[in-house]
């Protein structure tokens, strides 16, 4: 375990009264603070990204692992715009000009993929100062060219003020080697820009003295910190790679967003632009979604014991059960797994919990064998496929908000027996 | 408003009613818990469902007290094994951000000893945690505890989004400093 892992483990087990002092808002004195005062270490400036979303490459059909490209611009670069059209009235507003560039056309499995970036300062309100840009890629390995970087982040000292105009933006690449090769392995890449002003003081003072919208009598100091991310999602599909970028929302918030399931939005689209049955939508969701993982999941009856009904999900057999049954054996497994979970969650992935939930879902297979709820040779080859799946779980797929509007026809169709 | 001890009856009882009081009060601060840290409302709804569960299943013989504190954290454990799984889908929730925030409080010089058990740091933090205003103590354990967004905390304390930024920066720091005069951080 790291350090912060240990404070944050620590952090989660404090005293229950605070917890509950956050339950509820105090009420609150009002206080005027006079006193400005330097906090911040770094100054997070802003980028303003615009994506066009017509060069977005739409993914037709899915079955069985082959890719249909429906719509696609084949060698079309991708423009990660330059300034945001709905910037806040800021005084660092448009002093970074940073553009990147991919290729959307289809990949093959471990193909590299190279990212274009020119990156300029267009004036010298900020002063003095270094560039840092972390280039965060799940499950790409990143290299530079044109540049020295280390691991994902690149340093460009003295950048500002005028090191990197406009007039002579720093051109480089970020080449992606993609670790998975399999099908649908999802890649997110997010860039974050960070200034270092060489005076922090200086640059505090300065915007101190602007004016700042938000201003009332609660300001300690002028200090707040802007990040923003471009986010280009990647999806690897088993006759080559796919992907869409996103549009970055401009934020005061320090905090990298979430990543967005580009191929939900994209068969979700589809279906609402009916170029696809909701019983395509269900397949090609359900393919996706289990391509690699079996769930088996079991709700009690809390009143009665041992009654239970089960689910078991994968990319062969869906069911759940409708009734409740009493099911002693499938209630003493599942009470194996539910204590890792009433324990550390970190022990979720342990040896033993993950042992224990292959036995549940091992034995939901027997026991809907033995209902005739599947027939032999069903029970035989799902029992095969379990055995070559790495991760049984046992909670069943939520749905992300870009597809949930669409859970109830998906659901409809999604399951086998 | 029902009262903690009624509702522990009720479970101590097995009657049906116990899960719907539980729901009717502290309801709403699980799935507010939960939805903070998954950001998936399903997904959400799905572990206030499993934490209702688990609760039964703790209840008798324990007798939480605070009942609220204790439904909250049974709530959190159960979302965070799921936002875990989630994770090794690339189904991001808004945990990872309250795990990097945290981590920043560690300089990156710094490093926390090996050898203290992690119920001594519990206790050093509860007697930071103690030695803070209301409001502050507030924002600190909304924001890394229950995982809530800064605009919510805002709207809740009726401060400014950066005024909240510059507390909790404050906050992390001055923590660091308590870290490292108790010798935690090395």
């Amino acid at each position: 375990m790291n350090d912060n892992e240990k404070l944050n483990r620590a952090f989660e087990n404090v005293d229950d009264k605070f917890v509950m002092a956050a339950m509820t808002p105090p009420r609150r004195a009002r206080r005027v603070w006079q006193r400005i005062g330097v906090v911040a270490a770094s100054l997070a400036i802003l980028i303003g990204a615009y994506f066009p979303i017509r060069n977005a490459v739409i993914t037709g059909r899915y079955r069985d692992g082959e890719v249909f490209a429906d719509t696609e611009q084949k060698g079309s670069p991708v423009i990660i715009g330059a300034q945001s059209p709905s910037a806040p009235p800021l005084p660092w507003a448009d002093t970074l000009y940073l553009k990147g560039e991919v290729k959307t056309r289809s990949y093959e499995p471990g193909e590299e993929i190279t990212l274009l970036f020119e990156i300029a300062m267009k004036n010298d309100y900020l002063g003095a100062g270094d560039l840092r840009l972390t280039l965060k890629a799940s499950d790409f390995d990143v290299r530079f060219e044109g540049v020295t970087g280390e691991g994902n982040e690149i340093l460009l000292e003295d950048a500002a003020p005028d090191k990197y105009s406009t007039a002579q933006p720093l051109k480089f690449k970020a080449i992606l080697t993609p670790k998975y090769t399999e099908a649908f392995a999802m890649g997110t890449i997010s860039l974050l820009v960070r200034f270092e002003p060489d005076d922090e003081q200086a640059l505090l003072d300065k915007i101190a003295e602007s004016d700042l919208p938000n201003y009332n009598d609660n300001w300690q100091n002028a200090f707040f910190e802007q990040s923003n991310t471009l986010r280009l999602s990647l999806l690897l599909g088993s006759t080559g790679l796919d992907y869409a970028a996103d549009m970055v929302e401009l934020r005061l918030d320090s905090s990298v967003r979430g990543a967005v399931d580009k191929w939900e939005i994209m068969i979700a689209d589809h279906y609402k632009m009916r170029k696809i049955s909701g019983e395509e939508l269900s397949d090609m969701y359900c393919a996706w979604a289990y391509r690699d993982r079996i769930y088996a999941s079991v709700e009690s009856y809390m009143t009665v014991e041992h009654t239970v009904r089960f689910s078991y999900m994968s990319k062969n057999i869906r069911y759940r059960s409708n009734e409740y049954v009493d099911a002693p054996e499938v209630w003493e497994l599942y009470e194996k797994v539910r204590a890792f979970e009433m324990g550390d969650w970190r022990d979720y992935d342990s040896a033993e919990a993950n042992a224990a939930r292959r036995e549940l879902a091992e034995y939901i297979l027997l026991y809907m064998k033995e209902q005739g709820i599947i027939t032999e040779q069903e029970y035989e080859a799902e029992a095969a496929w379990m055995a070559q799946v790495r991760e049984v779980g046992n909670f069943g797929m939520g749905f992300d908000q870009n597809i949930a509007r669409y859970s109830d026809v998906i659901q409809k169709y999604m399951y086998t027996h | 408003m029902i009262q903690d001890d009624y509702i522990i009856e009720l479970f101590f009882a097995r009657s049906d009613k116990a899960i719907e009081a539980l729901a009717t009060k502290y309801g709403e601060a699980m799935r507010s818990v939960s939805y903070n840290i998954l950001q998936n409302e399903q997904d959400a709804e799905e572990c206030v469902n499993d934490a209702y569960l688990s609760v039964w299943n703790v209840i008798p013989p324990t007798r939480p007290n605070p009942l609220g504190a204790f439904v909250c954290r049974v709530c959190r454990n159960v979302s965070l094994t799921r936002y875990k799984y989630n994770k090794a889908q690339k189904r991001d929730g808004r945990y990872n951000v309250s795990l990097e925030e945290i981590a920043e409080i560690v300089p990156s010089e710094r490093t926390v000893q090996r050898e203290i058990e992690d119920e001594a740091l519990t206790m050093v933090l509860n007697d930071w945690l103690g030695g803070l205003n209301k409001l502050n103590l507030y924002v600190f354990m909304r924001r890394y505890w229950f995982c809530e967004a800064v605009a919510d905390i805002a709207r809740a304390t009726k401060l400014s989004e950066a005024a909240v930024y510059l507390r909790l920066d404050r906050m992390k720091k001055s923590l660091a400093k308590h870290l490292m005069e108790r010798g935690i951080l090395v």
